[in-house]
């Protein structure tokens, strides 16, 4: 029992040190003038900071940008992954297992491999430093998430209901629209989210194919952090949080009547 | 004219065939049972009706229709799988009036049909609850009310009680013997378990690794019965092998004629073996072995020269190690 009760207090301690703390600590650095060694807490405070970033020219534009590629990045993952999830799950082909393997390479390999070798595809295709051609470069590093989240769901429901759709006398359309669809409710909503909280949170891979022309919150982020401009750094960490919160919010919402299928 | 006729259908996955020449014919209005064991193809036969199956040769008619192309949408074969498949995301009114949904009715008669149905199955005060709200059976007379509300040609039924439990079963076993008689519906339905067989169809097909080894009235099966498979599968027979020898069958407990040479089993059932004490000490006689009670009968097993007989009697007044006189009241020779 009491050794329940430290691993319990420990738990809880490990979430705080690695979710909330930061958290708390970005919220204080939005407002720091000065925080210097030794002092617990910031000696001084001002809005300068905040006020300069909502007055830019930059943060509308970099959040506008932001949500395009997310949004782009989610739709095509979850597009592709509905159809990888299904025929992983209810087929039976040659190189199946192989393919899953490979589903999950952007997650073995070293991104820097993944993006270098695709840039050269992307020049080709003339998508270089376009919107379309990062959002195409983020699906890459999101597709290993959704379609698993695709393909438990399809293993889940199994095929008799789409069946029972067409043995009714429903068509490929009306069976998908009214029985498929609203049963992977849930697994789209998740794989929306994933995507656009993945691809949000992308800057490597947005620096080289977005060829500094694509700006998005991240990166304007990073560049403060390696300058050690942590107010800076906090208030855009907080606007990529606010989005991300957003984004699952929104689409939760909207299926929100549906979450128990 | 035949309601369902179905032709020497074939399937084969990877060079193993999963129904072999299988041919059905049905009248409007009659019910099927596919009886067979586990993996003989029945639910393979009844998706290939369906059409959730492609076959590799083969005809299957609905009334004088070739539907043997014709897509499961717009085959009028509608199935009932084992766990019913009721969608989760509709009301038990919305899943009743999909099908008829599909058939583009307007929402005048699709609410009157589905009103009517759910009389019929009496769970119109159901009408805005969600499957998961449902018990078993509930659900199951809603996943039948849902096939039969597009008035199809056939009604495909695949082991519908095996999740039920038994005092369920036999409600539910009138309930679709009931409604398939009020609609006039011509019904195959998948079992392993002859009991419902025997009591809900007025037709029997035993399918026996892909093929069907016997089709008849259920009246019939064992008065026709000519397959020692079919024999095995039934496991209601004593089957006891024997020579041929001058047109008679010599087998361990007596001779008997044959009118084909090729007969060699003789075959009773169980209960259709009488037994009274052996008197006479210089008779051949059998000896009890084994007994037990079986709650409305007792199983008696006897050893007579060498061959193990099974009988199910009334009687319990018999112990092992008596010894008997048997007498075989009816039997085949097959």
């Amino acid at each position: 029992m009491k050794k329940d009760k430290i691993i319990t207090k420990f738990i809880i301690s490990l979430f705080f040190m690695i979710c909330i703390l930061p958290l708390i600590i970005i919220s204080l650095f939005m407002f720091v003038d000065k925080w210097v060694y030794p002092n617990i807490f910031p000696s001084t405070y001002t809005l300068k900071y905040l006020l300069s970033v909502i007055q830019s020219k930059e943060l509308p534009k970099a959040m506008i940008t932001s949500i395009i590629v997310a949004v782009m990045s989610a739709v095509i993952s979850v597009i592709i992954s509905y159809p990888t999830g299904k025929a992983l799950a209810h087929y039976n082909f040659k190189g199946k297992h192989v393919i899953s393997i490979l589903i999950l390479i952007p997650l073995i390999v070293s991104p820097l491999v993944l993006v270098s070798s695709s840039h050269i595809n992307l020049i080709k295709y003339n998508l270089h430093s376009t919107l379309l051609g990062v959002s195409l470069i983020h699906t890459i590093f999101i597709l290993p998430y959704t379609i698993r989240i695709f393909n438990d769901r399809f293993e889940e429901i199994g095929v008799e209901y789409e069946l029972q759709g067409y043995t009714l006398g429903g068509n490929v359309i009306s069976t998908f629209f009214l029985v498929t669809l609203p049963l992977l409710r849930v697994s789209v909503m998740l794989s929306f989210s994933l995507g656009v909280i993945i691809s949000l949170g992308q800057y490597l891979t947005t620096l080289i194919i977005g060829g500094g022309r694509v700006m998005t919150i991240s990166i304007i982020l990073v560049p403060y952090i390696q300058y050690s401009e942590y107010q800076l750094a906090s208030i855009y960490s907080f606007i990529l949080i606010a989005l991300t919160i957003i984004s699952y919010t929104l689409i939760a919402k909207l299926y929100k009547n549906h979450l128990e299928f | 004219m035949s309601e369902v006729k179905i032709i020497n259908l074939t399937k084969s996955i990877e060079g193993k065939y999963i129904l072999s020449n299988v041919s059905i014919e049905l009248e409007e209005g009659e019910f099927l049972s596919l009886l067979g064991p586990s993996g003989c193809g029945k639910t393979t036969l009844l998706n290939a009706i369906a059409g959730i199956v492609a076959i590799d040769s083969g005809e299957i008619f609905f009334g004088n229709i070739d539907v043997t192309n014709t897509p499961t949408n717009k085959r009028k074969a509608t199935i009932v799988f084992q766990d019913y498949a009721l969608f989760p995301h509709m009301t038990v009114y919305d899943n009743i009036a999909f099908g008829l949904k599909m058939k583009k009715l307007s929402k005048e008669i699709i609410k009157k049909e589905v009103m009517e149905l759910l009389e019929v199955i009496e769970l119109s005060d159901k009408i805005n609850n969600y499957p998961k709200e449902l018990s078993g059976g509930q659900k199951q007379r809603v996943a039948i009310a849902r096939a039969i509300a597009i008035k199809p040609m056939v009604l495909l039924l695949d082991e519908p009680f095996s999740g039920l439990d038994n005092s369920l079963k036999n409600t539910m076993h009138k309930f679709i013997m009931n409604i398939t008689k009020k609609y006039s519906i011509t019904t195959i339905m998948v079992t392993h378990d002859k009991n419902e067989a025997f009591k809900m169809s007025n037709k029997i097909a035993i399918m026996l690794n892909g093929e069907i080894k016997q089709i008849d009235y259920s009246k019939d099966i064992y008065k026709n019965i000519s397959d020692i498979k079919v024999v095995e599968f039934l496991e209601e027979f004593n089957i006891i092998k024997g020579k041929i020898i001058n047109n008679n069958l010599v087998t361990q407990i007596g001779s008997f004629e044959i009118k084909e040479k090729q007969n060699k089993y003789l075959v009773f059932k169980y209960d259709q073996v009488h037994i009274k004490y052996s008197k006479d000490k210089n008779e051949m006689v059998a000896e009890i072995i084994e007994k037990y009670y079986m709650g409305n009968y007792t199983t008696y097993i006897l050893m007579y020269n060498m061959e193990r007989i099974q009988i199910n009697i009334a009687d319990d007044k018999f112990d092992v190690g008596d010894k008997v006189n048997i007498e075989i009241k009816d039997y085949k020779i097959i």
